[in-house]
């Protein structure tokens, strides 16, 4: 699972049979230095989303064959949204001891 | 199987009910040198691992679906082990 920032939202007109009422996100998933800059994300995904999430919220999203894993039949899906994520704590160096 | 720091974790309210009760913990992909090596991934922890420990996650989604008693969770990465050494090209890192 990655962190990832939602930007926005996109529509389909055609899908494909298996996709029926579905949620799908726009957003950019953390890279090394996002949890400390709030910057520097990797490039946007669609992510397809059964929790709600919205605009500006921080979530949780698996990649690769385990994001079709949720599904009762067989979705052509590559990234699922997971989880809402609330809080998050990251330090990117140990601290020193005195 | 791929070589990462501890650098945090996650708390979560709404999520894929498989999560509930498993610490979700944010490492940190290095190289064999401790360089940054990647985006970190939010991983599951069942063995109980500190902050700032280097581990080995495993992309093995098939145990961490066993591990969390469902079939259908999206679940990939996990712990698998604490690292105590790194020895590569020769050298001790």
């Amino acid at each position: 699972m990655r962190l990832a920032t939602v930007i926005g939202r996109v529509t389909l007109s055609e899908r494909h049979p298996s996709l029926k009422g579905e949620r799908l996100l726009v957003a950019l998933p953390w890279g090394p230095k996002t949890a400390e800059t709030g910057k520097d994300h990797d490039y946007s995904i669609v992510v397809y989303d059964q929790l709600g999430a919205g605009v500006g919220q921080t979530i949780g999203v698996c990649e690769s064959t385990e994001a079709t894993r949720p599904f009762e039949k067989p979705t052509p899906v590559d990234a699922y949204c997971a989880a809402l994520i609330d809080t998050v704590f990251f330090q990117a160096e140990e601290p020193k001891r005195a | 199987m791929r070589l990462a720091i501890i650098r945090g974790y996650v708390t979560s309210t709404v999520k894929h009910p498989s999560f509930n009760g498993a610490r979700l913990l944010i490492a940190q992909m290095v190289d064999q040198e401790d360089k940054i090596d990647g985006s970190p991934q939010v991983v599951i922890d069942p063995i109980g691992v500190g902050l700032h420990e280097k581990v080995i996650l495993c992309s093995d989604g098939s145990w961490a679906r066993t591990y969390l008693k469902d079939p259908k969770s999206p679940c990939r990465w996990w712990v698998m082990g604490i690292v105590d050494e790194v020895a590569a090209k020769g050298a001790v890192a």
